[in-house]
């Protein structure tokens, strides 16, 4: 069973969380070639994913993924942000919920963990394929612009 | 506490794990360039991985991976094997080795279950590095590639 008590949590701090995140994505060098996209963009990104959370992992199918991230791969290409730049940043979305839970001390009693053990799964699984496809959006872009 | 018995569980049977793991890249759709790296190499790296996976958890530092990781992105993309294959590769790995734990049938105590939810994120993270690092290698590949073509052209 999905903690789904972990879930709601980050929904109703998706303001913060996103705050924090832009933070981050703003000043790591890691990440620097976000700048390169309109602050209002990477706000709205980042809260969709945080806000939606729920629907994200329970509700969205594979396909659902793959359209939003190979559109997001193809647009962050298109904006001049290196791939490894996009890279890192998805995966910093998901250590950002990470170190938030650690922060919020998400460890419930005992019958909680199993549902916590499949929540990290979850979450796991569903931003291993939000850098699968955007990778395949971003390459597919590249090829697109160097042949035309 | 670190869920030790797991690391040690998946080295010893590093060799039954590479095998399978080397069938289901060598099947899937989804890491078909894989099939342009040589076996023998791609075996080798796997290996590397799972045999020695309490070092690459637990000893070697984030500058190791980041060494690593760069040099085989850039290898893998002068194989001409695309990004997304080798991220889709890293998935398969890591699938591979919960669907292996899960198979053991452990029973676990709560606090061993919470060792288990850090092996995850330590495992995560090791992951998470070696697909940002590789993609650091293609990038880096690309520009010389790119270099190349420039310096040809003049």
């Amino acid at each position: 069973m999905l903690a789904l008590r972990l879930v709601h949590l980050i929904e109703s701090h998706s303001d913060e969380l996103a705050d924090g995140l832009i933070h981050k994505l703003h000043t790591s060098e890691r990440m620097s070639d976000l700048r390169k996209v309109p602050a209002a963009e990477l706000h709205a990104r980042c809260h969709e994913i945080y806000r939606n959370l729920s629907s994200w992992l329970l509700s969205k199918t594979e396909s659902d993924i793959e359209k939003v991230y190979t559109h997001l791969g193809a647009r962050r290409s298109e904006q001049g942000v290196s791939l490894a730049h996009l890279t890192w940043a998805i995966l910093q979305t998901k250590e950002h919920l990470w170190d938030f839970l650690e922060r919020e001390g998400y460890h419930g009693g005992a019958e909680d963990v199993y549902g916590e053990l499949e929540l990290l799964r979850q979450l796991d699984q569903f931003f291993d394929r939000a850098v699968y496809f955007a990778a395949e959006g971003y390459e597919h872009a590249r090829l697109h612009s160097t042949a035309a | 506490m670190i869920a030790l018995r797991l690391v040690y569980l998946i080295e010893n049977h590093s060799q039954e794990l590479v095998d399978d793991l080397l069938a289901k890249v060598q099947h899937s759709a989804r890491t078909r360039d894989l099939r342009k790296v040589p076996p023998e190499e791609l075996r080798g790296r796997l290996h590397e991985i799972l045999r020695h996976l309490s070092e690459w958890l637990l000893t070697k530092t984030d500058h190791d991976i980041q060494k690593r990781y760069v040099e085989i992105g850039a290898r893998r993309a002068s194989q001409g094997v695309s990004m997304q294959d080798f991220c889709w590769a890293i998935v398969l790995m890591k699938e591979h080795l919960w669907a292996f734990l899960n198979r053991q049938g452990l029973t676990f105590s709560s606090v061993e279950l919470y060792g288990e939810m850090e092996l995850l994120r330590l495992l995560d993270q090791f992951f998470d590095r070696a697909v940002c690092y590789a993609a650091e290698g293609y990038e880096r590949a690309a520009h010389r590639a790119s270099a190349a073509v420039v310096h040809a052209a003049d």
